[in-house]
Parts: structure tokens; sequence; C-alpha cells
């Protein structure tokens, strides 16, 4: 402001102007029509570092910096002289920069009024420091500069995109569309400019939704939207928007992303015909195979996008019962969460062949806005096979009801005329007794054993039928073994005697609890004491029962031996096959049917155990049923104690005469002897005395000699005693079968005695045992247990030296761990059976594993008993190895 | 056990009805004969038995109706009924004790099992 005019125009204006010029915080310069300062005020003075008088009369030039004359345009000096803008506020407000006393840069806004005073015009230039302002709005204004001034590079970036990218106006006029979004409209950039983008939307309520939210919050991000294509396809697009000026137009940038053929490739691959439905049960998206069956399997609705697959269902189905209404019911109830899944496999209604299909619906979520997927797999084949395999099992179960009601009726015809042959023969008979006809009374009697002969080959032969057709129920029910004896003892003397056979059973050990089927053990124990009585006159027959513990499991075991004809090892093989019996002329001379030992060992197989038999020709047979008891097998083996083996022989007869040729006989072997005269003082003596060995006469007066024989192999302490049975039963020829070791004919010939005494006292007291183990500790503790037991043993700590040992010295037992290094104890086993010199050695297997089910069964049929390591205790492998030597010895 | 009340054998095969009549009259009882269940039970009306030996196989009626009907009838319910069969089943031995029948003989019978049951059933029982 000119001096002048305040001189000029004195009083309140004039000083209220000046006040304002003093304490504006803006800095005001007044300059004159040639651009020299002519005033300036305080904030001037600090803002640009001059005194007022180095800047009055001074260009205004010197106060902007050389480099920066763009900005300024033409010096404001020089558009002054040019007589530009009166009272024009020149730029109103322009950012430049300024050059400050020091050199420094200053940002500033220059506001520019003109006036004309008195002696002509001059300028008056307010200046804002603008260094207080945020450096965002200064970033803010500096890219929005650039931004205004890079359109080349706007359009790079949109046509270079590798999403589809418009710009459209607001009202959605499209101004510029890439060539990336005109392949996913399935049209061309230049076609999509001036269309609306919103006709683009499947529904354009969707697009209004994602305007609402592009106000609300500025900018939308990876939406999934349905949109159309320029042939009406309709597809899913990840969708984001921000507003922009393009071409200083204010619109909206659009990025798009198809993710239905994202989608879509992983659909197509699936081989079931697949639909993802919404919330609404609409459909979503189909994929291939499913458009490709459509028609083709008559299915209700289309695949078109958008269709409601559950009304279309409920429409072409009803309300429940039918397939389609049970498929309706069922994606509604996974849509409304009662459900996690459903399906239902049904017959293709329209197909001119037979087509199955599976419908699974499941939920998903995510995708597309899907909430279920619903697919349908063709399960012809499938349905095809279980059909067949039904009718196949129909047809079987009904030749199986035919066959047992076949043989039922069959039984029964042939039962109905074998009740009048039984019945009259027996009527008849009677009579002929009445008229002593004996010849007559003799037939009957032949027609009526022959009859019911028949009639148990027809009970067996029913009974096999039933088994073969799996008809044969087991029971599991717990077993009296004692009252099991008796039954078959009452039914097996009249049998014995009628062979002048005599017949025990005993109980060894009571086998404790036993599950097992009552009934069949008790066909089993008949069929084979009959089968003994039958070939066995003037002998013995034995049945016994005791418990035995092997692979961790307790066994019931019974025995039947008995002192007949015996069998050869040919005829061994033969036995258990159906309708064979060890010999053709065998059935003529004993009769049977040869299906009894058949049944007993299918019987046998059904209980889960096991029937052997050992024979000799001439000498008797025994068989050996054993069971599971159905019970874990005991901590502790009822353990003979191994004390007195070689102790004096105990000679047991009434016959003082007998008794004392026998006592001279072993004395003069150097045996010592103790004598007892009837069974009470015998088995005191053996308690109290621990013989090595007794001589037991069968017939003695209280106690007989069956008894004492019981009761010395039911005591654990004294089982172990070897027994020698002196009798008069028979002469010769008869093996020990009463838990007896050995048998002597009477009269007792001396020589025939102390060789059976030796073989017992001397044969059994010291036998040779090889023990194989890699550990030295189980070594020593077995070892020494079993010397202990009477046994000399020899040790070897792996399996090459026990194979060494074995081709020098042949043990009579072999008692091998399994896990050894190198050579393991099954090589050993092995190679034992496979040389003919070592290949009876009864062998027990020692292991601190437990055994896989393959090598169970090879152990069964290559080694002997197997015993857990662990598991057992010393006492208990003596007992085994005690019983090894005994099979071996027998065999 | 002369007069006593005779026993009621219900059997349609001619021979074995013959013989096991024959059987029980040498033993000592008396044999009232009936070749089906309707006749047995027109015998049974007529006079109470001491005991029935029925038959399970008969034509018409079988021997588990005719156990029901007799277990209806007054003085029904304590004549021990003892069924024969020629069925070896174990289903027959359930079903026999399903219907009321005291005992169950299989054919061909143990002709002393017969009498010995008879005895048993009827021991104590009033002549």
């Amino acid at each position: 402001m000119p001096e002048g005019t305040c001189a000029h125009h004195p009083g309140d204006t004039a000083a209220q102007l000046a006040a304002v010029f003093a304490a504006s915080r803006d800095a005001i310069l007044v300059v004159d029509r040639h651009g020299i300062v002519e005033t300036v005020n305080g904030a001037a003075e600090s803002l640009f570092g001059y005194p007022a008088d180095r800047m009055a009369g001074q260009p205004l030039d010197m106060l902007v910096p050389p480099e920066s004359g763009m900005d300024h345009g033409p010096t404001l000096a020089a558009r002054i002289a040019a007589g530009e803008g009166a009272a024009r506020a020149m730029d109103g407000g322009r950012d430049v920069t300024a050059l400050a006393a020091d050199g420094t840069r200053l940002p500033i806004s220059v506001t520019v009024v003109r006036f004309d005073g008195n002696d002509g015009p001059r300028f008056v230039g307010t200046v804002r420091d603008r260094r207080g302002e945020t450096d965002a709005l200064a970033g803010w204004r500096d890219s929005a500069a650039r931004l205004d001034r890079n359109e080349t590079l706007m359009r790079t970036m949109i046509h270079a995109s590798p999403l589809g990218v418009a710009v459209s106006r607001r009202d959605g006029e499209i101004l510029v569309a890439n060539q990336r979004l005109a392949e996913i409209g399935h049209t061309t950039p230049e076609a999509l400019i001036g269309t609306n983008a919103r006709d683009f939307y499947a529904d354009p309520a969707d697009r209004d939704a994602l305007i609402a939210e592009l106000r609300r919050h500025g900018v939308v991000r990876d939406r999934e939207v349905r949109y159309r294509r320029m042939d009406g396809e309709v597809f899913w697009g990840l969708v984001s928007l921000m507003p922009t000026v393009y071409e200083g137009v204010e619109g909206i940038i659009i990025w798009l992303y198809d993710i239905s053929g994202h989608y879509q490739a992983l659909l197509d691959v699936v081989p079931a015909e697949v639909a993802l439905l919404n919330g609404q049960g609409a459909i979503v998206t189909v994929n291939a195979a499913w458009r490709a069956s459509d028609e083709l399997n008559g299915r209700p609705g289309d695949s078109a996008m958008g269709t409601n697959y559950v009304a279309v269902c409920r429409e072409a189905g009803g309300a429940g019962t039918s397939d389609v209404g049970l498929a309706a019911d069922g994606i509604e109830a996974i849509l409304n969460g009662s459900r996690d899944e459903f399906s239902l496999v049904y017959q293709c209604p329209v197909a001119a062949e037979e087509r199955w299909f599976k419908m699974l619906v499941r939920p998903v979520s995510g995708a597309l806005g899907a909430r279920v997927a619903v697919m349908h797999v063709n399960v012809t084949d499938q349905v095809r096979v279980e059909k067949d395999l039904r009718a196949a099992t129909n047809q079987a179960e009904q030749a199986n009801r035919a066959k047992s009601a076949f043989l039922a009726g069959m039984s029964h015809e042939l039962r109905t005329p074998l009740n009048a042959i039984i019945g009259y023969s027996r009527l008849a008979g009677e009579s002929a007794e009445d008229c002593n006809d004996d010849d007559l009374a003799g037939d009957l009697g032949h027609i009526e054993g022959s009859a019911k002969h028949l009639l148990e080959m027809i009970n067996d032969i029913m009974d096999l039928s039933k088994i073969e057709a799996g008809r044969m129920d087991v029971r599991r029910e717990a077993v009296d073994v004692r009252g099991l004896l008796d039954e078959v003892s009452g039914v097996a003397e009249p049998l014995a005697r009628a062979n002048n056979n005599r017949f025990r059973a005993h109980v060894v050990s009571d086998p404790g609890p036993l599950v097992s089927d009552q009934l069949k053990i008790r066909q089993s124990l008949l069929n084979l004491v009959s089968n003994a009585c039958k070939f066995t006159s003037d002998g013995h027959i034995l049945l016994s029962a005791q418990r035995e513990a092997a692979g961790g499991r307790a066994w019931a075991v019974f025995t039947v031996a008995d002192s007949g004809i015996g069998m050869t090892e040919e005829q061994l093989g033969r036995i258990f096959q159906d309708y064979t019996q060890a010999d053709r002329s065998t059935s003529r001379q004993y009769g049977g049917t040869g299906l009894g030992l058949s049944l007993t060992r299918q019987f046998c197989d059904m209980l889960g155990g096991r029937l052997d038999v050992t024979s000799t020709p001439g000498e008797g047979t025994r068989f050996t049923l054993r069971l599971p008891t159905g019970q874990p097998a005991p901590d502790t083996l009822p353990a003979c104690q191994g004390s007195g083996w070689r102790g004096p022989v105990l000679v047991v007869d009434d016959d003082a005469a007998d008794r004392q040729a026998m006592r001279e006989a072993l004395e003069a072997a150097d045996y010592r002897t103790l004598e007892a005269s009837d069974g009470e003082t015998a088995l005191r003596t053996t308690r109290e005395a621990k013989p090595g060995a007794v001589v037991l006469d069968l017939f003695l007066p209280g106690r007989d000699g069956w008894d004492v024989l019981a009761a010395l192999k039911n005591d654990p302490d004294l089982c172990h005693i070897p027994v020698v049975v002196a009798t008069i039963l028979e002469s010769g020829g008869q093996s020990a079968t009463l838990g007896a070791t050995d048998m002597l004919p009477k009269p007792v010939r001396p020589e025939r005695l102390v060789s059976v005494v030796d073989r017992q006292c001397a044969g059994r007291a010291n036998p040779h045992v090889l023990y194989v183990d890699d550990d030295a500790a189980s070594r020593d503790l077995v070892r020494r247990t079993l010397e202990q037991g009477g046994y000399s043993v020899a040790t070897a700590a792996d399996g090459r030296a026990a194979l060494e040992r074995l081709g020098r010295l042949r043990p009579d037992l072999l008692l091998v761990d399994l896990i050894m290094p190198g050579l393991s104890g099954f090589s050993v086993i092995e190679a034992v059976r496979a040389d003919p010199a070592l290949a009876d050695i009864p062998v027990v297997v020692l292991t601190a594993r437990d055994l896989s089910p393959e090598e169970e069964s090879w152990l069964a049929e290559h080694g002997g008993p197997v015993m857990q390591k662990g598991a057992y205790c010393p006492e208990s492998v003596v007992a085994l190895v005690r019983d090894a030597c005994a099979q071996g010895g027998a065999s | 056990m002369t007069e006593e009340r005779p026993v009621l054998l219900v059997e349609d095969n001619e021979m074995n009805r013959d013989m096991l009549s024959r059987w029980l009259k040498r033993r000592g009882w008396t044999v009232i004969l009936a070749p089906d269940a309707e006749t047995a039970l027109a015998r049974f009306d007529e006079m109470t038995p001491r005991a029935v030996l029925m038959d399970v196989d008969l034509p018409g009626m079988n021997g588990w109706q005719a156990t029901r009907e007799v277990r209806r009838r007054p003085g029904g319910g304590g004549v021990p009924v003892v069924a024969l069969t020629a069925y070896a089943l174990n289903e027959f031995e359930e079903e026999a004790e399903a219907v009321g029948c005291d005992a169950f003989l299989t054919k061909p019978l143990d002709l002393d099992a017969v009498t010995a049951t008879l005895q048993r059933l009827t021991a104590g029982s009033a002549a």
C-alpha cells in the first residue's frame, strides 16, 4: 500500500489499513508496474530473510529461483509490464517456489491483486508460506498432478493388465475396456465402448449393491458376482471397483477375473455329474458331465444357471415317496442344516436300457455362493453285480434249504420203517426167547443190530450234511468234564464188556472251567470210545481228561487209548476221510460207517480244537482231542517236582511171592527196592520215598491198581514217576495207555522186568537236551533248572553252533530260542527237520516275542510246543520238556 | 396194572401203531388207538386216558395242534403227552415243549425208553 494513499486519506481507514498491513501473517509486497518492490511488511521480511530496505527498490525477480522460471511462467515483472489482468486475482493462488535470502527454496502460494493508484497501477502480492501444509496433502497433490499428466501411462496399464479392466462413467457407460475384458465377455474392446456396464450383470441388482458399497467404502474388492457374456452365457466373476478420473471424466475403474472357468475346469474333470446349488436351491453351476447327460437321463430341470433345482424336483416328484421327491427332501435337509449328507440310489426313469444312479448331496461352502453340491454317479454296474450276487445268494440259500429239507425228509422216511423193523425185531426176539428158540432169537438180534447200524449211519450222514451246509450250530456253555466222563462211561462200559474189554475213565488233572459244546464233545468221545471198543478185544480202553497250557491258552485234553489192533502209518493217513475206514475189510469185520472219525474231527475243528492219533499195529491206538477251554492259560503249570528220579523202585503186588520175585530180580540188577501189598500203602510209600519207578499190579485189595495209577498221575508231586503196570490181563502186545509208562505181562519174567525198569529209570532219568539261546542268562537259568529235573543239558549260543553240535551228538530234545543273531531258530528247526537223522527229535520253542499267525502255523507244522519267554517259569519248562521227551519216545 | 385207564396211542402208520401197541400191551398197559388227530380227540373226550403217545407227523391236524387241543379240554391239562417223531431236529424238541408235551422221543423208538417214560410220567397218578 503506497504511503501516499495514507497521506492523502488521513483518518481511521488509513490507520486501519496500516495496522492490517503490519499485522498480517501473510507476507505482503507492493510492486510497481515495472516489477520493482516498493514496500514490504514484517511478515515478508521474516519469510524471505531480507530487511525491508534491502527489498524496497529492488526488482521482484530477486525472490525467484533461477531454475523455476517454468513455475512462474513469464516473470511477474514481464507480465506486469505487459499490462496484464487488472484487478484480476492472478490464478487465484498459485503454488510457486521462492528464493530466500539464505538461498533456500520456499514453497509459497501467491495471490496478486492490481489496483490503480494516482501515479499508475500497482500490484499487491500476498504470499502464504506453504511449509506448514502436510506432506500427505503435498503427496496427493503431486500424484494427482502426475496422474493428470500421465494418462498415457494409465492407458498402458489398462490395456496390458492380465485382468479384464474397464473404466465407465458413474452412470455405467463404458469409456474404455481392455482386450482381456473383451475376451471374458466374448466380444471386442471396441464393441464394449458405449455399452452400459449394468447390462452385463446377470442380476442388475448386484451392480446396485456393489455401487452402494463403493460409495460407502471408497473401494470394492474381490466380490463374486454373476455376469452375462455378450452371447448371453452367465458366468461367475471376481470383481473389484474404484473411483477414478479418466481423461478428465469422473468414473469407475473395474477389474474383473472370470472364476467360472477356474472352478469349471476342476468340476469338469469329475466323472460324476455335479451341480452346485445356492442357499435357495438354485443352480450356480454344473459340470460337463451334468450338461452331457442332462437330456439322456431325463433328469428334471435343465442345467441353466439360476434354475431352482429343488423346486423342479418338487414339481416332478411331488412330496415324499417318489425318488425325485426324496431327492428334494434330501437337498432341503442339507440346506437347512438338519442333515450332513444325503444319498439315494435310483433307477433312471427314461433310459431305454436299465440305468442306475446314486445321488449324493453334500454341503459345500465358499465358492460361487454355492451351499450344496449335488452329484449323480452312474452305479449301473455295481447295482447289476449286486443284483446278480443277491440272486446267486438267494439261489444258493434256496438250494441249501431244499437240500436241508430233503435231508430232513429223507431221514424221516428212513426212520419210519426202521422204527417198525427195530420194534418188531425186539418183539419177535422176545417171543423167540419165550419159546426157547435161540437160533431164531439170534437171527432177530442180527436184524435189530443191523437196523441200529443203519440208523447210526443215517444220523452221521445227517450231521455231516448239516456241517457241510453250515447249519450245524456250535453252542458255548459251561461243560462239566467229570459229568461228561461219567456219561460217556455209562455208554462205554457195556460196549467194552461186549468184547471182553475193561473200560476205565479218569480225570488226570481237572481241566478247570471249560466253555464249549457239551453235546459235540460227548458225541466225539462216544465215537472214539465205541471205535476203541470195536477194535479191541480182551484188552482195555482208557478215557482220560487233563489240562494243558500251550501257546498262552489253556486246553482241555481228552485221550482215548486202547490196546487193540492198531493201525499202520498208511492206514492212519486215511482214517479222517469221509466214508473211509482203515481197511475195506474192516467194515465187514467190525461194522461202522466210517463217518464217526470224520465227524469227530469236524466237530473238533468247529470247537477250535485238534484231533491227533498215534497208533502201533498190534499194540493199540491213542486218540487225543485237544479243545480250547475258552480260559486264559494259568500263570504256572502244575509243575512236577523233578526230585527223586534216581530213587528206589517200588514194587506193588498183593501176592507176596510175586513181590519177592520182582524184588530179587531188581536187586540183582543193583536197584534198591521198596514194597507195598495194597493200594493205600503204595500211595503212602510213593509220597514218602519218591521212588524212581513204580511196578504196579492192577488187581489189589482195597484201592486197585487203576485207582493207584490215577492217584499218582493226578498228583503234581508224583505224576512224573514212571509207572510200570504188571498185569495178567493180556499176555503181551499191549502198550501203556493209562498214564502208565510201560506194561509188563504177568507172570513177570525177571529179565523183562529189569529191562523195562532200566528203560524207565536210565532212559528217562537223564535225557539229553540241547538248548540254543543267544542270551547267556536264559541259557544259565534254563540249564540249571533242567539239570535239577534230571536232564543232561548242552547249550549253544547261536544257530550255527547248535547245528554243529547236532551233527556230533543227537539229543533227545531240542530246546530252541527263535530270535538269534545269524541263523535264527526257524532256520535251525528247518535244518533239523530236513535231516533224516534228526528229523524226529522233539523240538520245544522258547520265544520272547508274540508270533504272527504265519509263524505260529509254521511252528505247529515244524516244531513242537511254543512257550513265551517271560510267561514261563523254570518248572513249566521242565514240564514241557518232559512231555515232549515222552511224546518223542512214544512215536 | 390191570383195568387201569388206557394209554391213547395216536399214530397214522399202521405198522408202527401195531408194533407199539403190542409192545405196550405186553408190558401190561391198556391201549386205545387213533390213526389221526380227530379220532384221537374224540377218543379223549369219551374217556380221559392215563397218557397220550402222540405222533407229530399226522395227516390233517398234526400232533402239535392235537396236543394244544388236548390241553384245552377239561381234564386235559393233567394228562401226560409224549410226542413221537421221526424228525430228529432240535427245533422239534423246542416245539414239543412249547405246545405242552411232557416228553419227546425220536423214532426209531427205544422201546424200553417208551415204557420207562410212561412209567415216570404216570407214577403216582390215579389208575
